[in-house]
């Protein structure tokens, strides 16, 4: 038994996709049209999978995942996109999601890969491999990061302890634009926490 | 006005009336001596107890024992003087009977109480004569300024309550009423000098206003003094009556000097404030304390009281030379060179003993040395003018000048407008100077009239502004005359009336003078800046103006591109759709349904390939992954695509970003696609380099290659390759666009981009 929610502003792309699995009873499913509703309402009833757009207009998919992971660690997320999916594969790395689907693929792809990772496997395009092997030249070539004075200064600030507010103050920088700072150098460092970044930080001797 | 006026009219009655008055007393007081001998009637007759002087040389012939039987002439019971108190107070002649029954005339003469005959007469005589000269002096060399007629009237009642204390003693009836109304109306007309000094001096005035009341205290002791020599009687409880009176007023007076010393500590307050106490100074310490504590003095109660006739005198200082705070000044000043001389003297003088001590008596060494200190006291007076002549260097005390001129400066620097800052120059100089009337004369050549900051006062003749110098201050009959500015319109000058009273010290000049050029100074500036503000004020309304125009602009922009997005999708995702859907009607119904999957499969791929299309189409206007993975993300997709359809080697680095406003990702990403695409399909180049920068508070994009380039005056003027259209949006936020490229010579940009407050700037104006 498969318990899976889809999140998509579309109506009509949530009725179609919900229409995809009727005939699969092992699998259920439940849709959500606000992006904004879904972390309230997973806490009383979470789901195995997650099939969520990207492009949401309260919020995006990619952050919604995000969220969706820190309350459900064990949550499986694919994200279903009209975008070109290549795009995306880094996040698939950085086990952010566990899946990509794109809302061109057939009826066919879509069973198999919920199925497959409801499963513990990952199904991916074969131009997945073309990605990995850009990524491990791009890799060779920067094998360490280099981190720009901004972001060195940032991350000393999160590593004395600073609060965002703090931080904001030392930088002379709106709070709201902190946050967005943060969550840049994070995702660069592929941290999802303060204390992973400077762990990371230290441990590379990035400081 | 009127008060100033009635006052002066009073000087020469007053005068007049102290010189009548004061001859009597003084007459009177030389008519006899004063003896103050204590008598007492026993058995009807009267008998010596106690003199008063004791050194009086005719006590010797007297004894206790001896009747008393006439005074002048004057049998005992009908004495005049016993009236008041049981003393023969006064008397040329003392006839007295022995116990034996022997009568004897005792003649007294004023050398024989030469003590007596000094305190009661020579002083108050040479006292009365002093005031007088005084106060005619002032009277001559000072105008008549209330203040100063004040100061006469106070000085003449000092002089007249001193002179008759002798004679009031002697119990003579002008003598008490004079002696007892002018001890109390000294006192008050130095509360009204008072009040009238503190607003000459402008320091705040603590007690009431309506000094006029206070004159009631000496017609109340007028008027007790009449009362007395009719009723003799009470003459001591009248007298202790006005003594009340009289110290009333001086701890009003006392209190009022202490209090607003203590509260604005201002120098000419504790220069007043030590004239009144250093005088009772010696009183107390050689006289008051002494005599409390170890029962002996070391002057004389007479002696000591006689410092406090010096009162009067030290306020001379308060007019004579024309401010107190002048007075610190030359002392200071004095002191200083005293110093630097007395120093040296010295220095001199161990020197000369030293080297010809045996042939040198003391008196010539003494000698010597007041000479040397003498004369270079002397030399520093004189170097002092010297250097001011040449150098407009002056001995200050405490730099004052120039802190005022910085204060003064720093006051009139914050206005923007000329006819402020004229107000308020004359303002400071009128506060600093303490001069009245300061004012700023405008001469207009065109119409040839006079304007001036204050309402009519323009006594001034044309002909003297016309011949002012530059920097020349000009002392003319009743004002100084300073050359303020001048251009082709008007000269201006600053005038300050001193109606002949003041004299401005040297030093006060010197700070006008350069006071006058600064101002001199930030007129130019000030016009330059009104000036300039009329410019802004006319761009402004021209911008206005342009305002419409540009949103019509924007407007007709706005239109165009809607119009080309509908006819590109109208020519190809809707043609595919009519396509498709007339495909799918044709298979709906198909009669032969033998291959409709292999048909339906064939619909289904052409329509992923317009749904391609049209996602092209859609991230081309809304940059894909800028919102959800960022801007380094969504540039290298960028790149990623340029590199696919590109035939040249495209070397790129991307810096990653910390960027204040998010708008600014949008317009790197737009520049980037602007910058490619004309590299995609202009440049023909064979290697393309575009990096991303990061810099302090900013970012800066390089572009390069080595393609066909164009002539840079081109793309100004024409539209070609979305250049003008990328400077417009660097401009837009406040950044940099440079361009440099030859035909055949490739082309290089850079565009530079700060974050600040010039960006808040534009969100104003465009919010």
């Amino acid at each position: 038994m498969i318990t899976m929610l889809i999140v998509d502003d579309h109506p009509i792309v949530l009725e179609g996709t919900k229409n995809l699995f009727q005939e699969n009873e092992d699998i259920i499913v439940d849709t959500e049209s606000d992006a904004t509703h879904v972390i309230q309402r997973i806490k009383n009833k979470p789901y195995d999978i997650y099939l969520i757009d990207i492009n949401m207009p309260l919020e995006n998919g990619i952050h919604l995942a995000r969220n969706i992971k820190a309350i459900q660690s064990n949550a499986s997320i694919i994200l279903y996109t009209g975008d070109d999916i290549t795009d995306y594969y880094p996040l698939i790395l950085e086990r952010k999601i566990e899946g990509i689907l794109a809302k061109t693929a057939s009826k066919e792809q879509i069973l198999r890969t919920v199925r497959a990772i409801a499963n513990g496997e990952i199904v991916l395009p074969q131009n997945f491999l073309d990605f990995l092997d850009n990524k491990f030249k791009l890799q060779d070539a920067k094998l360490d990061i280099h981190l720009n004075e901004k972001e060195k200064k940032i991350l000393r600030l999160i590593a004395e302890g600073h609060t965002n507010k703090a931080i904001a103050i030392e930088l002379n920088i709106p709070q709201r634009t902190t946050e967005r700072y943060l969550t840049q150098l994070f995702s660069l460092l592929n941290v999802d926490s303060r204390t992973d970044a400077v762990n990371l930080a230290e441990r590379m001797n990035l400081l | 006005m009127e008060i100033k006026s009635l006052s002066s009219k009073l000087v020469w009655p007053a005068i007049m009336l102290y010189l009548m008055i004061g001859s009597y007393l003084i007459y009177v007081g030389y008519s006899g001596p004063l003896l103050e001998i204590e008598i007492e009637k026993e058995n009807g007759e009267w008998g010596v107890t106690q003199p008063y002087y004791k050194d009086w040389t005719g006590w010797r012939n007297i004894s206790p024992s001896d009747v008393i039987l006439r005074v002048d002439d004057v049998p005992m019971d009908h004495l005049h003087q016993l009236k008041y108190k049981s003393m023969i107070v006064t008397a040329d002649k003392i006839t007295i009977m022995k116990p034996n029954g022997e009568i004897k005339d005792i003649h007294i003469n004023h050398s024989d109480i030469p003590h007596q005959f000094y305190y009661l007469l020579l002083f108050p005589f040479c006292y009365y004569l002093l005031t007088l000269f005084i106060i005619i002096y002032i009277y001559f060399n000072q105008k008549s300024i209330k203040l100063t007629n004040l100061l006469i009237f106070f000085m003449l009642t000092v002089s007249l309550a001193y002179v008759s204390s002798g004679v009031s003693s002697r119990v003579n009836g002008i003598g008490i009423i004079v002696n007892r109304s002018s001890m109390v109306l000294c006192l008050a007309i130095l509360l009204h000098f008072l009040r009238d000094y503190y607003s000459f001096v402008k320091i705040n005035w603590l007690f009431t206003n309506n000094i006029k009341y206070f004159y009631v205290f000496p017609v109340i002791a007028f008027s007790l003094g009449c009362i007395c020599t009719f009723y003799p009687a009470y003459y001591i409880l009248l007298s202790d009556v006005v003594l009340v009176l009289f110290f009333i007023l001086l701890i009003i007076i006392l209190s009022i000097l202490l209090l607003s010393y203590f509260k604005y500590k201002s120098p000419q307050l504790k220069v007043l404030l030590s004239s009144i106490m250093i005088p009772f100074l010696p009183f107390l310490f050689l006289y008051a304390l002494p005599s409390i504590f170890f029962d002996t003095y070391i002057l004389s109660g007479e002696v000591s009281s006689l410092f406090l006739l010096l009162i009067p005198f030290s306020f001379i200082f308060t007019q004579v030379a024309e401010r107190l705070f002048d007075i610190e000044y030359h002392i200071t000043r004095l002191r200083y060179y005293g110093i630097f001389a007395l120093i040296f003297t010295l220095w001199l003088i161990v020197g000369l003993y030293c080297i010809a001590g045996k042939y040198l008596t003391i008196p010539v060494i003494s000698g010597v040395s007041l000479f040397t200190f003498t004369s270079l006291v002397v030399l520093f007076y004189i170097k002092e003018k010297v250097d001011y002549r040449k150098r407009k260097i002056l001995f200050s005390t405490k730099g004052d000048y120039i802190h005022q001129l910085y204060t003064a400066v720093d006051r009139i620097g914050k206005t923007i407008k000329i006819d402020e800052l004229l107000k308020k120059f004359a303002q400071e100089v009128s506060l600093h100077l303490e001069l009245e009337n300061v004012f700023v004369l405008t001469y207009n050549y065109d119409t040839s009239q006079f304007t001036s900051t204050v309402e009519g006062r323009l006594s001034i003749n044309p002909a003297l502004i016309e011949d002012l110098k530059l920097g020349e201050i000009r002392r003319i009959d009743k004002v100084y005359l300073a050359f303020l500015h001048q251009d082709a319109h008007y000269k201006r000058a600053l005038v300050l009336e001193h109606k002949n009273s003041i004299h401005l010290k040297d030093e006060e000049l010197l700070w006008l003078e350069l006071l006058l050029l600064y101002v001199n100074n930030f007129i130019e500036n000030t016009k330059m800046v009104e000036e300039l503000l009329e410019e802004l004020r006319h761009m402004r309304q021209a911008d206005d103006s342009q305002l419409p125009w540009l949103s019509k602009l924007l407007w007709l922009r706005f239109e165009e591109e809607k119009y080309q997005l509908a006819q590109e999708l109208h020519d190809t995702n809707l043609q595919e759709q009519l396509h498709i859907a007339r495909e799918v009607d044709v298979l709906v119904n198909a009669k032969d349904t033998t291959d409709i999957q292999q048909k339906l499969d064939k619909i289904h791929q052409q329509m992923i390939t317009s749904l391609h299309d049209l996602r092209a189409y859609c991230e081309n206007l809304k940059p894909p992954l800028l919102d959800t993975l960022g801007l380094n993300a969504a540039l290298e997709k960028l790149i990623r695509k340029v590199i696919e359809r590109a035939s040249f080697e495209l070397i790129y680095t991307i810096d990653r970003l910390y960027l204040e406003d998010e708008r600014m990702n949008l317009m790197i990403y737009r520049l980037f696609q602007e910058l490619l695409n004309n590299a995609l399909k202009h440049s023909y180049a064979t290697t393309v380099e575009i990096r991303l920068q990061e810099m302090d508070d900013g970012f800066e994009i390089i572009y390069k290659d080595d393609g066909l380039g164009c002539n840079v005056d081109d793309i100004t003027v024409g539209e070609s390759m979305g250049i003008q259209g990328m400077q417009e949006r660097v401009k837009a936020f406040n950044g940099q666009f440079y361009i440099d490229s030859q035909v055949n010579e490739g082309m290089f940009i850079r565009i530079t981009v700060k974050e600040g407050s010039d960006t808040l700037d534009y969100d104003a104006y465009s919010g």
